[in-house]
Order: structure tokens, then C-alpha cells, then sequence
């Protein structure tokens, strides 16, 4: 029923996606309400958003989402493969990601389909949104390959679609409500409200809250030995300043008015303070620095077909962030900065459909983004988007697009700023040789450009106004192969691989200018990049009503600095990227229970730029279990979870001096109605 | 069910295999030959040095911090020479090294970021303990005592002027003693008779820099006098005729970088005063005899490099005897020079270079002439050198 059920959805995301769905009716009892929730069986829908998208994502939804051992996006994202994880530890720690070793300010980070931004870094510290209110996490190389979409969404080297529920109600119900708790180590206590209110069968209103607390106290050990194998030294000792207190609340009216035509509203509000753990170093065990983060926004969307082939799309976006800082460690010099962002969005896409099998679209964006107190400087950008798609036979499939970025600079504070402007193109294919074989073969060619950020340019004493775009060039040809059958031990089997080659041109780095620390930003940088990615995936159903799905993936990456042959790091893997980095799930159940391992793999790596003994940095792993069962009570259900993650205790840092936890729990009860 | 063993196994194998993580050893010690001659430590003159210990920085929040040492005698360079010594001492030396000097039979490192200053054995560089101070950066002697500045003096009314501090240590029992407030975060002091000169940067008061020099009693741990001097003060050291070399750093903009002469005003006055400022930019020198060698970094926002320069000012004359000390054309292999040493036994000019602060340095090696001897790499950043005698 999942299938139906998402169709269901999908016919109105998609709205050239045949109209069965609207013939199709609801789960109409509980039972197959909890088979909805409970079973995991989404590769159909995958296969069926394939019609759109020429080269599908990697994506975790639903269940699966739910079962990973994952309190924040970030923690999610780690199963993904050809991407990196920068983890500063703990709740309240910085996580961000990049992918295929292009840099995390390439990432394009997409809530509800509105890219999330951050001009002053071009950093979103994932570790901030929280699973609680998010049902899909979709991962695009390149761009999303469909062409009806925003301009901005031509533009990054990578994507990362974060989705939040989309209301859902039982047969004759007109409110869901549901209640989760969870608690863990570390003092954490997170607990949620979601309200959904059924207003008609169109209008639908949704509420979601949350509060993260914890004091970030975690055990840490740092054990050495002499190289002749005696102990050197074994401490074990507390993360401090490492507290978080967060309160997220959004709401959402959502509009479906028509088989393909809806609007939507959101509202998102995050308040927080936490503490910097900061590194650990001889001597020093804890830190002063804290941090205030409120962020806010407001969007919109619409979108409607019109005359059978045209298609238009509306989104507009508010947001405000405010961040200060607050370094009152008494050994160091005191430090109190506040930096408000604010961003205006606005974004009109539309596509027309010439033929069945050949569609074209064009998109306009204009975004304005304003820097204060700290820095007072703003921007305006325009990007313009022209893409074509075709489908021929349903055997090959081409896409083509075009993206023109204009950035007009307005320094209020510093000399003038060079106004940016940039055309970037990106080719999609994709073949499949036989309708009935499951086989696909897809390649895809992609240049995107960062943009340098607020602080490359202007930052005190550091900017340079003069920096260009940094520019990624992608390569990439993969193939993929996928049965699924809906009887016998075998349900489904997936696997598929890419290989490709990527060149990040103009760097931005940071290039010292001499005395005492004074840093600016060049475009200095070269760096090559090849890996392969391959995933697989095994769903088997046995026995009376076990099911047992296997995942798999796994990346081999060479990124190699090849800025300057005078270096003493030329030819080198650049830093925290490691050779070899995979995961595995394993997903066991039985009816309503389901017990759940996951295991992450990140291979040995450098935390400096050249390859020698000293910058040396192990491999890291971690095994993560967690079982749960659901009961039904009446109308109300109940889920409750155990989550034991780092099971063998593995003492390790992602980033050098920043110690990762220790064994930990987490519990979380879950109410719904 | 067989299913299900086939893929317990598979996954216990899995698990097994990548259990490829080993024990984490100390950071490791490294020796290796230099191609200079092996002699006699007996054959060493008094006054000639038989090793040099060498600081690296370490970019902060790395804990790279380390201590080389170029050994005279045997012709080798150990690198990371004190973790070997000392493997027990948890997270190493620390983050940021910021001085290191011999006094006496000990040798004392200062651990800018680790708040701490290290002593160890000058023979062995085994640790024998360590003295806290905040914030420190640079430590000199006198009498006995060790007097180290440090960016973070006491608490002030307005947290955002808080003013450094000079801390007196007692070398016998590693115990702060006293502690004198001067200016905005003071870089190196020096002693000069009864007083101790401090040079205050104010180099996190962007663009309100210091431009003063502490004088500070010694006896009663007093500030006397704060003489301007120029902007953003960096080094004092003083020459064989008592006067204070003092270097400013300028604001990296309009206001270049200097070198100013402080001395007495006359035989008979205690005042001192600004008798001379040099039109040469100079970010570090080091005096041998009667000749300075400098050398200086600065920026060229028009070609975004640094144009650098290796000079020697006599010191009598005040005036510029070579723009370049390096004089076989190899000065172009060091990307930024971060510290500067010479053999006051034999003449050898010692040259770090930091490259990018990043990764690993590089300890260049030239004679009295200028042309090179050997180069051997580093920690990350090497910047200060501190000579061993027998």
C-alpha cells in the first residue's frame, strides 16, 4: 500500500505523472496504516520518479530513515556514499559534508525544495536539523535531474534535498497527532510534538515542535603507546562546554486544490545557544567560547499546469539568521561579535511540454542577501536557467541545461567588488537497453561555481575583493542494475556503481601574507579528484512475515593537490578524505519489531595537506544497534526504540583534537494518533 | 534460515576485516644525518655550541608544537626530539610554541595556546616541569628569575581593553612570584639593567594598535614609564652597547613596518628615548657581534606575493651592509622565513622557512658567506632557535 500511497503524493509533486492515483483510494483501516509505516518497500516509487529524473539519487526515507541510529541529518547522511562527514562531536558540534572531496561550500543544501543558505560561509551545519520533522533526505551528484525547477538548483556541485512530512491522515480522520520523546546520554532530552489538521480534503494545516537539550558532558580517551609497544600515556576524561539548547518550532499550510495545482506555506523558527568544545590540547580541557543561533524564514510555493503542457512554479523565500559569539575564556582575549544575515528569495520556473517525449524549461531566480554589524555588505543575484529534456522510446533519456549566475557586488564597507558573472552547462544521459531488464547506464557532465562567500571577500584584513568563482568540473558514468519482485525470497536486489572524475579549478585558500598569522584568499588551489562509488541493496522476505534488507555502499577516492610541483604536498590526498570509506545496514523484522545494525567505515586519511607520518590520522568505525517494536492501542499507536551507538566503544576524532563519544544510548518512545 | 547464516558470516567477516585500526603510537621521533662532520664533543671550544634546540609552532589548535634539535656533535637532526624524551606527558608538547631560551642548565619553552611554559633539562630535554601562566609568549632571564609576557594581564573593568602582564617566575621552584600589568598584549620583553622593556603589540585592537614600550623596576616589579615608540611593536633586544633594538609591525596598510633604536638620551640620563628609527621593514633579527641580520616579509598587494628580503645593518653605522646575506641565488626556495639564527661561534646563519603554516617547515643552513650548506625539514612552522653549549 506504501506504493499507492506515495503515488498518491507524487501525483501531486509531479504533476505530469499519470493520474491513477487519484483513483486510488487511502489505507482505509489502521492495519494497513501500520503496514504503510511498517514495511519497507519503496524501491516501486523510486523506479516510478525515474520517469523524471534521469539519473535518480541516493535516498533515505520513511522507515529506513527512522531506524538509523541518526538524531540529526548529518549523522543520516554519513550512509550516503562519495561523501564526507566533518563531525566536530556531540550534540552541539559542527557537522558538515562535502561531497567527492569538492569542498562543503559546493554543497547545495535544499529544505522543502528552497535552498538553505549562508552567505557570510557558504557552510549549513547539518548537525542543526534535527530528523524529527524531515521524512526524505535525497543526495544528487551534479544537479537533480529534472528539469522543472528553481535556476539556483542548476547551480551546485552537489545536492542535498531535505523533505519534511507531508500531512497524512487515516480514513475518516481529520487530525494526526504525535508525540516522541527521546532521551540518551549525555543528558539528552528531545522531546516533539507534530499536530496535522485535516481542514477538507485540500487544505491541510501542520504544526511541528521540538526542544534538544543536553550538556554535551561525554568521556573521551586518548591513549598512546612508545613505538617499542609500552604505554605512554591513557587519559580519559570529560568533553566540557559542550552543551546545547535548541527549540525548533515550524508550522505548514498546504493547499492541494487541484490534481496538479497547489500552493504551500512554511515557517521555520530555530533558537539556540551551545557551547564551542573546541579542540583538546596539552594543557587545556576546556573552553569558554559560546555561541547564540536564531534563525528564522518563511516560504512559499505554487505551482500549477495550465493548458495541458505548461507548467509554472512560484517560490519565495524570507529569512533572517543572527549569530553571536562570545569567547569569554579568561586566558584569551575577549570576544563578542554578532553577525545578522538576512536573504530575499524569489523564483519563477516553468516548463513546457512540445511534445510527449520533449520538454523545455526556463527559470529565473533573484536572491539579495544583506551582512550586518559585524560586516556591511550585501549582494544581489540572478541566475537565469534554460534546460531541455528529452525521452526518446523510453530507452534514452537526455537532459541539457544552461545556468547563467550575475552577482552584483555592493561593498559598503571595503573597495569595489567586481560584479560576477558566469555560464555554466550540464549534460544528463541515461540508456537503458531493455524495458524488461532492469538495467540502467547513465552518465552525466556538470561545471557548477562557488561563489565566494562574505567572508572570502571582505573578511577584516583577510578578504580579497578580488577573488573569482572557484570552479568544479564533474565527470561521471555509472551504471545500475535492479530487480524487484513482489513474491518469493528475493523482493528486491539493487546495485550500482559510478565512476568519475572531477577538477576543482581556482581554489579558494586561505595564502599566508607573512607576518604573525595574516592570512588572505587566493585562487591558488588545483585539485583532481577520482573515485568510484558502489552500492548495493538485498531485501528478502522469509519465513512467516521476516524481512531482511542488507545496504551496502562503498568509495574509493583519490583527491590529489596538484596546485604548485614546488610544494611539498604536491600529489598529495588532500586533507580528511580518506581512500576508503563505506557503510553497511542491516535491517531485521518481524512483524512490528524490527531490529536494526549499521555500521560506518571511514579509512585512514591526513589531517594536513602533506602525506607524512606526523599528519597521519587512523582509520575510524563505528557499529551502531538499535531494536524497536510498535504496539497498537485503540487509535493510538506507540513505538519505543533502544539505540546503542558506537558499540565497541572506539575511541576516535574525525577532525584531529576534537574527540568523538565514547559507547552511548538513546531511547525514544513514540505516541500516534 | 540458511539465508540468514550466509549473511551473519558475511557480515562477521566484514566486521573482522576492517577491524584494521592499531594501538596510536606518540607522535614519532625522527633522525636523520646532516652533511656536516662527526666530532669529539671534547673538541668543542667552550663558547662553541654543540646542538641547537628548534620550536615549531604548530598551527593552532593542532597541538603540533614540537622541538628539534640539530645535533653539532654526532651530525644529526632529531625531529620531534621531545615526545621521544618524554612519551608520558599527555597530548605532547602542546599548541603553539611561542619561545624558546636556555638559561642555565635548563631550557624553557613557551606554550602560547597550552598556557604553560615548559622546562626541561638542556641535555636531555626531559620535562622537569611546567609553570601556567595565560596567553604567555616570551620569556627572558635575569638574576635567577624568568620573566615571561603574556597577552592576558588581570581582569579589567572593560573586557574588550584588557591589558597584558609580565609574570616574574622563580627558576628554583617554577612558582609565579610576582606579576607587573603593562600594555596591549605585549610581545618580547627584554632586560636592560634594572629594568625590563616590554614591546606592546595591541595586536587584537585592529586598528587601535599599541605603539609603547613598557618599562618596567625590576626590584619592585613596577611600571615606571610607557614610551611611545611605533605602531604594533614586535621584538627588543638589546646590543653590546646597551641600547634596544625594537621592531614595529606597522598596520599592514598605511603605516610600514620598522626598525627603531632606543637608548639612553645621554651618558647621564636614565631616560630613554627613540634615538633613530630605520627606513627598513623588518619582521626578525638576531645580533652577532656588531652585525644585525634581518630579514622581512611583506606583502605586495599589487603581484599577491610576499616580497621578502635578507639584509645586514652594522650596527655601529646604522646603516644597511647587504641587502641579501643569502648569496647563492637559494633564498628563492624559502617561501616565508620565520626565524633567524646565527652561530655565534662560526658564523652560520640558520633560516626557517614556514612555507604555509600548514605543513611541514623547512631549517636552511648557510655560512658566513652566504652560500648554503644543507637544508633538513621540520615541524610545522619553525620559527625559534635557542643554541646549547657544552
Amino acid at each position: 500500500m506504501k506504493f499507492v500511497h506515495t503515488l498518491f503524493i507524487a501525483a501531486f509533486l509531479l504533476p505530469s505523472v499519470p493520474s491513477v492515483a487519484q483513483e486510488t483510494a487511502l489505507p482505509d483501516s489502521i492495519e494497513e496504516m501500520m503496514d504503510s509505516i511498517y514495511r519497507l518497500d519503496d524501491v516501486t516509487v523510486t523506479s516510478s520518479r525515474l520517469n523524471k529524473e534521469i539519473i535518480p539519487p541516493q535516498r533515505l526515507e520513511g522507515k529506513e530513515l527512522e531506524r538509523l541510529n541518526s538524531l540529526s541529518v548529518a549523522d543520516a547522511i554519513r550512509f550516503f556514499s562519495g561523501v564526507q562527514i566533518k563531525d566536530y562531536g556531540g550534540v552541539g558540534g559542527i557537522k558538515t559534508v562535502n561531497i567527492r572531496s569538492m569542498g562543503s561550500e559546493q554543497m547545495g543544501v535544499y529544505y522543502n525544495g528552497i535552498q538553505l543558505g549562508n552567505a557570510q560561509n557558504g557552510q549549513v551545519d547539518l548537525g542543526k536539523f534535527s530528523l524529527e520533522s524531515i521524512d526524505e533526505i535525497a543526495l544528487y551528484n551534479g544537479q537533480k535531474s529534472d528539469i522543472f525547477q528553481s535556476a539556483r538548483e542548476f547551480g551546485s556541485a552537489g545536492s542535498i534535498y531535505l523533505n519534511s512530512r507531508r500531512p497524512k491522515f487515516g480514513k475518516g480522520k481529520n487530525m494526526h497527532l504525535r508525540a516522541a520523546m527521546k532521551a540518551g546520554s549525555f543528558y539528552l532530552i528531545n522531546p516533539s510534538v507534530l499536530m496535522e489538521y485535516k481542514v477538507n480534503d485540500e487544505l491541510s494545516l501542520s504544526m511541528n515542535a521540538e526542544m534538544v537539550s543536553s550538556d554535551g558532558r561525554y568521556k573521551f580517551r586518548y591513549r598512546r603507546v612508545t613505538p617499542s609497544g609500552e604505554l605512554a600515556y591513557d587519559t580519559t576524561a570529560i568533553r566540557e562546554n559542550g552543551d546545547v539548547n535548541a527549540v525548533r518550532v515550524e508550522t505548514g499550510l498546504q493547499h492541494y486544490y487541484s490534481n496538479t495545482g497547489f500552493w504551500k506555506l512554511h515557517a521555520y523558527y530555530y533558537n539556540s545557544e551551545r557551547g564551542v568544545p573546541g579542540a583538546i590540547v596539552n594543557n587545556v580541557w576546556r573552553r569558554g567560547e559560546r555561541l547564540w543561533d536564531r534563525n528564522m524564514f518563511v516560504q512559499a510555493s505554487f505551482q500549477d499546469e495550465f493548458f495541458r503542457n505548461w507548467s509554472l512554479r512560484v517560490n519565495a523565500k524570507y529569512a533572517y539568521d543572527y549569530t553571536r559569539y562570545v569567547n569569554n575564556d579568561d586566558k584569551l582575549i575577549h570576544v563578542d561579535n554578532i553577525y545578522k544575515q538576512r536573504e530575499a528569495y524569489l523564483s519563477v520556473a516553468s516548463k513546457y511540454s512540445i511534445f510527449s517525449w520533449w520538454d523545455v524549461s526556463l527559470a529565473y531566480d533573484f536572491q539579495w542577501n544583506g551582512l550586518e554589524e559585524y560586516m556591511d555588505v550585501s549582494r544581489t543575484s540572478h541566475w537565469l536557467a534554460a534546460a531541455t529534456a528529452m525521452n526518446l522510446y523510453d530507452h534514452v533519456k537526455l537532459q541539457a541545461s544552461v545556468l547563467g549566475t550575475f552577482i552584483n557586488e555592493e561593498a559598503r564597507e571595503r573597495d569595489d567588488v567586481p560584479d560576477k558573472y558566469k555560464v555554466t552547462p550540464g549534460f544528463f544521459a541515461s540508456y537503458r537497453p531493455w524495458k524488461e531488464i532492469g538495467l540502467t547506464f547513465n552518465a552525466f557532465y556538470k561545471q557548477a561555481y562557488r561563489y565566494p562567500t562574505f567572508n572570502d571577500l571582505y573578511y577584516t584584513d583577510m578578504g580579497n575583493a578580488y577573488l573569482r568563482p572557484e570552479l568544479a568540473v564533474q565527470h561521471d558514468v555509472g551504471a545500475e542494475y535492479g530487480i524487484d519482485r513482489a513474491a518469493g525470497v528475493f523482493r528486491s536486489f539493487n546495485i550500482k556503481a559510478d565512476c568519475y572524475y572531477n577538477r576543482v579549478k581556482d581554489k579558494i585558500i586561505a595564502y599566508p601574507k607573512g607576518q604573525q598569522f595574516r592570512w588572505t584568499m587566493l585562487n591558488l588551489g588545483l585539485v583532481k579528484i577520482n573515485g568510484v562509488d558502489v552500492s548495493a541493496q538485498l531485501s528478502l522476505a522469509f519465513g512467516r512475515d521476516w524481512m531482511l534488507t542488507g545496504k551496502v555502499q562503498y568509495t574509493y577516492q583519490t583527491a590529489i593537490d596538484v596546485t604548485d610541483p614546488s610544494d611539498t604536498y604536491y600529489g598529495d590526498q588532500i586533507p580528511y578524505i580518506p581512500w576508503h570509506s563505506g557503510s553497511a545496514i542491516a535491517m531485521l523484522s518481524w512483524r512490528n519489531y524490527a531490529l536494526n545494525y549499521s555500521f560506518i567505515y571511514v579509512g585512514e586519511r591526513y589531517n594536513q595537506q602533506e602525506n607524512i607520518l606526523y599528519n597521519y590520522t587512523q582509520p575510524w568505525y563505528t557499529h551502531d544497534l538499535s531494536v524497536s517494536g510498535a504496539w497498537r492501542l485503540k487509535e493510538v499507536t506507540l513505538k519505543a526504540t533502544a539505540e546503542i551507538n558506537n558499540l565497541l566503544s572506539q575511541d576516535y576524532d574525525v577532525i584531529l583534537n576534537y574527540p568523538m563519544p565514547k559507547r552511548n544510548y538513546r531511547f525514544s518512545l513514540v505516541v500516534e494518533y | 534460515m540458511r539465508v540468514l547464516r550466509y549473511i551473519a558470516f558475511a557480515f562477521a567477516a566484514v566486521v573482522l576485516a576492517c577491524a584494521c585500526r592499531e594501538d596510536e603510537i606518540v607522535v614519532p621521533t625522527e633522525y636523520e644525518l646532516l652533511p656536516i662532520p662527526v666530532r669529539d664533543e671534547a673538541d668543542f671550544a667552550p663558547d662553541e655550541p654543540i646542538g641547537m634546540y628548534l620550536l615549531n609552532e604548530g598551527n593552532m589548535g593542532s597541538n603540533k608544537a614540537s622541538i628539534d634539535y640539530v645535533d653539532f656533535v654526532n651530525g644529526y637532526y632529531v625531529r620531534s626530539i621531545y615526545t621521544e624524551r618524554n612519551p608520558n606527558v599527555i597530548k605532547e608538547l602542546g599548541d603553539v610554541g611561542n619561545d624558546i631560551q636556555v638559561y642555565g642548565s635548563r631550557l624553557y619553552a613557551v606554550i602560547n595556546c597550552s598556557h604553560k611554559v615548559e622546562v626541561m633539562d638542556v641535555r636531555t630535554c626531559r620535562r622537569i616541569g611546567q609553570v601556567d601562566i595565560p596567553n604567555c609568549r616570551y620569556i627572558r632571564f635575569s638574576r635567577d628569575k624568568a620573566y615571561v609576557s603574556s597577552y592576558v594581564g588581570p581582569v579589567s573593568i572593560d573586557p574588550d581593553a584588557q591589558l597584558g602582564a609580565v609574570f616574574e617566575v622563580d627558576t628554583a621552584t617554577l612558582a609565579v612570584t610576582r606579576e607587573v600589568t603593562v600594555g596591549y598584549q605585549p610581545d618580547e620583553l627584554e632586560m636592560l639593567g634594572e629594568y625590563i622593556y616590554v614591546a606592546n603589540s595591541g595586536g587584537y585592537r585592529v586598528p587601535d594598535y599599541d605603539y609603547t614600550v613598557s618599562v618596567v623596576e625590576r626590584e619592585g616589579m613596577k611600571q615606571v614609564e610607557k614610551i611611545p615608540v611605533g605602531l604594533n611593536l614586535h621584538r627588543i633586544r638589546k646590543d653590546r652597547y646597551n641600547r634596544l633594538w625594537v621592531t614595529s609591525r606597522g598596520d599592514y596598510a598605511g603605516v610600514p613596518s620598522r626598525l627603531h633604536i632606543f637608548e639612553r638620551k645621554n651618558s647621564i640620563s636614565k631616560d630613554m628615548v627613540v634615538t633613530d628609527t630605520l627606513e627598513i621593514p623588518c619582521s626578525e633579527f638576531v645580533i652577532s657581534g656588531d652585525s644585525l641580520y634581518f630579514y622581512c616579509v611583506s606583502w605586495d598587494s599589487q603581484a599577491e606575493e610576499n616580497a621578502v628580503s635578507y639584509g645586514i645593518i652594522d650596527i655601529t653605522t646604522k646603516k644597511l651592509v647587504t641587502n641579501s646575506f643569502i648569496t647563492d641565488g637559494t633564498q628563492t626556495d624559502i617561501k616565508i622565513p620565520y626565524g633567524i639564527a646565527v652561530n655565534p661561534y662560526n658564523g652560520d646563519i640558520y633560516v626557517t622557512d614556514a612555507k604555509n603554516y600548514v605543513s611541514s617547515g623547512v631549517l636552511h643552513c648557510y655560512g658566513r658567506d652566504g652560500v648554503k650548506k644543507w637544508s633538513v625539514r621540520t615541524g610545522d612552522i619553525p620559527a625559534h632557535m635557542a643554541f646549547v653549549y657544552r
